[in-house]
């Protein structure tokens, strides 16, 4: 497809329209670490008050789900970035199915967590009068837990939801396969998985042996 | 093998080692966890993979490697707010009297049901 066909309004020219593209998502991504910033700003706070607590809490999380998932994501991530690729080389058929996988992936993620979060609801881990650890401040801890992964989960279905579209708009030729939304949507499901990766140090690891 | 097997060929093969890395990291970090190391060490380790698995996601997969300068400043930019957010919060928890006939900090869990609560 040429580039005329890939060129919107106001751009003068393709490489502006794709750098201007760029930018707006970096921008967007910058806001949104900050955004998850303040969660981690809370988090470290509280862990520099109640370190014991927070080592008890963490204790308590289902590493072997949190491992998964995080191999999970990486895959994905991996698979992304082959999909922007082969949409800049304009392998079709490659940058569908990298999509698809990953759009998969992405799934895999949130039925893991499903399972995950069906187990420490069964254990009570909802911070409420009847919470089953102490010293009372392991609510924080949890809190934090629903709160920082709840919203992880719900810009995963929204990376999900902006894979698809984007698959069924090149699969159906309605976008040409050039088009800047690849790379914008790949920077998107990256930051996802640089958030998952941090949450997985925090949360998962620190209440080991 | 045809021109094009190997253009794709060529196209996973920085990814998958990237990706490997990636992995090889999580596991260092989760083996470092369940090891008999102090808790400090043990942290330390933790935050350094991190650090290492998001700089290789950013230059990697988010082609900060071949970005322009100013797309490198925007991804930059996120980082140094979120610097300024944590040294300013520490700076005021770090300076912050301790209030308590404890010696503990305000709200920790060596005050419970000894200390009286401080006025903040």
């Amino acid at each position: 497809m040429s580039d005329v066909a890939l060129l919107r309004e106001p751009w003068p020219n393709l490489e502006r329209q794709r750098y201007a593209a760029s930018f707006g998502i970096w921008t967007f991504l910058a806001t949104e670490l900050l955004f998850f910033g303040g969660l981690f700003l809370s988090y470290a706070v509280y862990r520099s008050l109640h370190p014991e607590a927070f080592r008890v809490a963490s204790h308590e999380t289902a590493i072997a789900y949190g491992t998964t998932n995080t191999l999970i994501l990486l895959t994905s991530s991996l698979i992304m970035t082959i999909a922007e690729r082969a949409a800049v080389e304009g392998l079709r058929r490659l940058t569908i199915t990298c999509l698809l996988v990953t759009a998969a992936l992405g799934t895999a993620f949130l039925v893991v967590k499903g399972f995950e979060y069906a187990e420490d609801i069964s254990k009570g881990l909802l911070p409420g009068p009847d919470f089953p650890l102490r010293p009372a401040s392991t609510q924080l801890f949890w809190g934090l837990y629903w709160i920082m992964t709840g919203v992880h989960a719900i810009h995963l279905t929204v990376g999900i939801g902006v894979v698809l579209v984007l698959t069924a708009l090149i699969s159906r030729a309605t976008i040409p396969l050039q088009t800047p939304a690849s790379e914008v949507i790949s920077l998107y499901w990256h930051l996802v998985d640089v958030i998952w990766v941090t949450l997985y140090a925090l949360l998962y690891l620190p209440g080991r042996k | 093998m045809s021109p094009q097997a190997r253009r794709i060929l060529a196209m996973w093969r920085g990814p998958v080692f990237v990706w490997a890395i990636l992995v090889l990291l999580t596991v260092a970090t989760f083996a470092a966890a369940d090891s008999s190391l102090g808790i400090v060490t043990k942290t330390a380790i933790h935050f350094a993979v991190v650090a290492m698995q998001v700089v290789l996601i950013g230059v990697f997969f988010m082609n900060l490697r071949t970005s322009r300068p100013l797309l490198r400043l925007a991804a930059v930019a996120g980082l140094y707010w979120l610097a300024i957010m944590f040294v300013l919060t520490f700076n005021d928890y770090a300076s912050r009297p301790s209030s308590s006939p404890c010696g503990q900090p305000a709200f920790s869990d060596a005050n419970v049901g000894q200390c009286e609560s401080p006025v903040r």
